[in-house]
């Protein structure tokens, strides 16, 4: 690929088709990536979605106090590494997290989906998010918008390298807590 | 006299049988809002509540707004650097003076008619002024502090009643807890920046049983204990034998106990290698020079969950958390918690605390979100109340030995709760 020609397309040139390198394009392969990931998270496939992470890998959510915390100084809600998103997943599976065991309905939207490649191989995305989550008799509702680092590659365009979603809740009430995933 | 007050002398809310060890406490002290209307009353306006960390307002100027037991209180230190607390509602007409949720300022000015006040809460002007002709010199017109606020140890509580007994003496046996963790740092204690604040469906009380209960780990924290076990900790390296649960007075109560955890406070795991194991000895070395090994081996191995009577949990484990809580409706709570930790840890430290505590710790936490479904479920099991009256708190009776995994801890708090309750005042 001729770098010089077209600053905006450093994407390597096997881990997405030549015609991705237009902005629009780039944030349609994005978006197709997002919703594949809401339909893993929605359909509980927490297995499939562990998969979809790089090796090294961080997912945060923030306190909703402090929405631009940062892990290394401040409290969050959640701070992910491989190893710990792995017992997460695995916590799911086995039903030994009891808020999630019997499992809620969720259902999330993913809209205004942003994209710009960083560097090579390396895409910046945002996109809003909301999730229904519902169980017994209570619906609760998790307003926000999810920041992402992406690596090109792999069966579906991507790799999440991190997640950071952040929540529009002043309080994480009635909600109580976030057993499942954002 | 109420519906309730009438049922109570019939059915009373704890029945301490010791003739049968058997302790029972009725469920409809956690449905019933008419009991709630009396603990407001009995408790939460007669007992010491905790409102802040003096980190959170370290400098002149600096405040924070913090509802506190169902009252709004401005928590403020002034520019002289004294430290206060105000109802958060203007002298005037009642709007909330401070609407932010912390900064710093040299004034509060009503959004309303624009009285403004002082950090010590004195009016200092109004739109106006000339059209008053009754003076401020009984302060009528300045911002009402609370009747008590004091600290121990930079902990602030409050206490809204003007004939309360002084803090040290309410907190009696807990002071100690509380200087175990304070005397972690030799320069102090601080707020890490970020709160976690949540509310579920529980009632307040089923929290209060749930924050000192060792009964309830292994079966309702298998994740959590799969987790150590992943991480290749092991269940039985606890580095303390020490397995008592404590009665502190007042209805304040401790469980202290070793963990196959690490602490950033001078207990390495693995996971930290050979420089975790090198920081931690440094920290222990020094503790040890301040406190000699005995204490210094208690304030770096030992894991403790404290209750200070009523509503203030501190557990000194993993991390340590302040963690606070107050009925919404008998059905209802609202949590807040934070991080507290030494001024002077180093970063790296401060990382691995803050790993720690969301590795248990919080509403995205390995363990909290599964007592928060245990507690949901206690409350919404006491719609059977009126075929299935009695829970039941008798672990351990009759036993000469207690041990943490009984249920001595709550039986200390539910007398309290009690007696403040029968209390005629
Ligand atoms: S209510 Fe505050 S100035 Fe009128
Ligand atoms: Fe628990």
């Amino acid at each position: 690929m001729n770098k010089a020609s077209n600053s905006k397309r450093p994407l390597a040139d096997n881990a997405l088709p030549q015609s991705l390198g237009s902005d629009i394009n780039l944030r349609l392969a994005v978006e197709n990536f997002l919703y594949h990931e809401a339909e893993l998270l929605d359909t509980w496939c927490v297995e499939e979605w562990l998969a979809l992470w790089t090796e090294e890998l961080s997912y945060l959510v923030p306190s909703t106090d402090k929405p631009d915390g940062d892990p290394r100084k401040d409290l969050l809600m959640i701070q992910d590494d491989r190893f710990l998103l792995h017992q997460r997943v695995r916590s799911i599976v086995n039903g030994t997290n009891w808020a999630e065991n019997p499992r809620s309905t969720i259902r999330r939207s993913i809209t205004n989906v942003q994209a710009k490649v960083v560097k090579e191989n390396a895409v910046e995305a945002k996109a809003n998010f909301v999730v229904y989550r519902s169980q017994a008799a209570s619906l609760n509702i998790f307003p926000g918008h999810a920041e992402y680092l992406l690596e090109t590659g792999g069966p579906e365009g991507f790799y999440i390298r991190m997640k950071r979603a952040v929540l529009d809740l002043e309080e994480l009430r009635p909600h109580g807590r976030v057993a499942f995933i954002l | 006299m109420s519906k309730i007050e009438s049922k109570q002398v019939n059915q009373p809310y704890v029945i301490e049988n010791k003739g049968k060890s058997l302790f029972q406490v009725n469920r409809r002290v956690f449905v019933d809002d008419q009991i709630l209307e009396r603990e407001t009353r009995k408790i939460f306006d007669t007992c010491w509540i905790y409102l802040g960390h003096e980190s959170e307002i370290p400098n002149p100027g600096d405040f924070l707004t913090r509802q506190v037991a169902g009252k709004e209180l401005i928590f403020v230190r002034s520019r002289e650097g004294d430290v206060h607390a105000f109802f958060n509602t203007c002298p005037h007409r009642g709007a909330m003076v401070c609407r932010e949720k912390q900064g710093n300022d040299k004034l509060f000015v009503c959004m309303y008619h624009a009285w403004s006040f002082d950090l010590a809460g004195k009016l200092v002007n109004r739109p106006e002024a000339k059209r008053y002709h009754a003076d401020n010199s009984d302060g009528v017109h300045n911002l009402v502090p609370v009747a008590n606020l004091d600290n121990y140890r930079g902990l602030y509580f409050v206490n809204y009643d003007v004939n309360a007994i002084d803090l040290p003496t309410y907190l009696g046996g807990a002071r100690e807890y509380i200087d175990l963790t304070i005397d972690q740092s030799e320069v102090g204690m601080e707020i890490v920046g970020g709160t976690q604040e949540y509310g579920f469906d529980a009632n307040w009380k089923l929290l209060v049983e749930n924050s000192i209960d060792g009964y309830h780990g292994m079966p309702t924290h298998t994740t959590y204990f799969d987790y150590i076990l992943a991480a290749g900790g092991q269940l039985g390296d606890t580095g303390t034998k020490i397995n008592k649960p404590r009665d502190l007075g007042n209805g304040h109560a401790a469980i202290e106990y070793g963990s196959p955890w690490g602490r950033p406070i001078a207990k390495p795991v693995a996971a930290w290698g050979e420089q975790g194991e090198k920081d931690c000895a440094e920290i222990r070395a020094k503790l040890t020079e301040r406190f000699g090994k005995e204490r210094a081996d208690r304030i770096a191995y030992n894991n403790f969950n404290l209750l200070i009577f009523p509503n203030l949990v501190i557990n000194n484990v993993m991390a340590i958390t302040i963690r606070t809580f107050y009925p919404q409706a008998a059905n209802k709570q609202h949590v807040k918690a934070w991080a507290l930790a030494p001024m002077d840890e180093s970063k790296v430290m401060r990382e691995r605390r803050l790993y720690n505590y969301l590795e248990f710790l919080g509403p995205g936490g390995f363990a909290t979100p599964d007592d928060c479904e245990a507690l949901k479920m206690c409350q919404q099991g006491y719609m059977n109340l009126k075929n299935v009256e009695w829970n039941d708190i008798s672990k351990g009776m009759g036993e000469n030995k207690q041990g943490n995994t009984d249920e001595k801890q709550m039986r200390v708090f539910w007398r309290e709760w009690d007696r403040r309750m029968q209390s005629a005042k």
